[in-house]
């Protein structure tokens, strides 16, 4: 997929949200239910695809929240308007 | 390309229709009934046993039975080709990263020590074009990396390994159009990954999001779409993919948010 497809530009990319970025997303809107000083995960693909940055997951139990999470990483100062994110789950 | 995209029915779990007292439910399904026999394409009955082997010029295929309807058949995507799937997925791969057709078929050569002709790897660009997208790209993208550096591959040691990787020309190319120019941060952060990151933060496993119990309810919609149809041409080729990911991969759903 990586080599192959024309959006995919990263594969297994480590994310992270620290308290201060968890905070940063609430001032702005997000309803994040949730107490932790660090979130981490793995984006299985991420693709840029028609303006959007994409972060794909599959196989995961709880895969809408973690690509959520994800979509929200790598933090708001990397973001600039959240609503360029899409969360696509293949399955 | 419809032999290709065929699906691996190789995982399905339906039980005989045709007489009710083999009709059992999973849970009573002994563990050979739950093997990877692939259910008969005629009647759908799941009971299909192994019956011999057909031996083709380079790979064996495995055949089936059908104790209703007799039919025999063989369960692996891509059946009634010379070349085996993974050999061709790999010819395409190894062209889009950069290489010559010449130099595709020594590579294959080396790699599964068979020779392809040239027109037949050119008839499996042909034919694979439409999936593999790349193709419209791989100009620009050979102008700006070569085959080696096209793709940086890094291991790290989170909890347990995992590659990450980065194309670098499909980030430069698109990057570069317009449409794209505001997500120019995640080049940089895709640079800080491979350079300064803080590795030690991804060592506690309660902190990982696949643990995590939040109660998010984004909005959720169902499509088909060109990544769907990849996945039913790559899942059946890889050996290491799990039943429960190549059955799930017929389709995609798509949430936005906030």
């Amino acid at each position: 997929m990586l080599i192959n497809d024309s959006v995919t530009v990263a594969v297994e990319v480590p994310v992270f949200l620290t308290q201060e970025d968890i905070s940063c997303y609430r001032s702005r809107g997000f309803d994040l239910d949730f107490e932790s000083d660090v979130i981490t995960g793995h984006i299985n693909f991420l693709q840029i695809r028609n303006g959007h940055i994409q972060p794909d997951a599959h196989k995961e139990t709880h895969a809408h929240v973690q690509l959520t999470i994800y979509a929200l990483a790598p933090g708001p100062e990397n973001q600039p308007a959240p609503e360029i994110l899409q969360v696509r789950l293949v399955r | 390309m419809t032999a290709l995209l065929e699906s691996s029915t190789t995982n399905s779990t339906r039980t005989c229709l045709s007489t009710p007292s083999s009709r059992l439910q999973p849970s009573q399904m002994s563990n050979s009934t739950q093997q990877l026999n692939p259910p008969c394409p005629k009647c759908h009955c799941m009971s299909t046993t192994r019956r011999g082997k057909r031996r083709n010029r380079l790979r064996t295929l495995q055949l089936f039975q059908c104790p209703e309807c007799l039919h025999r058949f063989t369960g692996e995507a891509g059946k009634n080709r010379t070349y085996p799937l993974k050999l061709i997925l790999d010819a395409v791969s190894t062209f889009n990263l950069g290489y010559s057709i010449t130099g595709t078929r020594s590579i294959l050569r080396r790699r599964f020590h068979v020779d392809v002709p040239d027109r037949t790897i050119n008839s499996w660009l042909t034919a694979y074009r439409s999936v593999s997208t790349y193709a419209r790209l791989r100009a620009a993208g050979k102008k700006l990396f070569d085959p080696h550096s096209i793709i940086v591959s890094r291991f790290f040691e989170h909890r347990q390994v995992y590659r990450f990787q980065v194309h670098n020309a499909k980030l430069e190319l698109s990057l570069r159009s317009p449409l794209h120019r505001h997500l120019s941060p995640l080049r940089a952060y895709l640079t800080a990954v491979q350079r300064d990151f803080p590795h030690h933060l991804f060592q506690n496993t309660a902190e990982r999001s696949s643990t995590f119990p939040a109660q998010l309810h984004p909005a959720i919609f169902h499509k088909e779409n060109h990544a769907t149809r990849l996945a039913d041409l790559v899942l059946p080729s890889s050996p290491r993919i799990t039943r429960s990911v190549t059955k799930h991969c017929n389709g995609s759903c798509s949430s936005t948010i906030p």
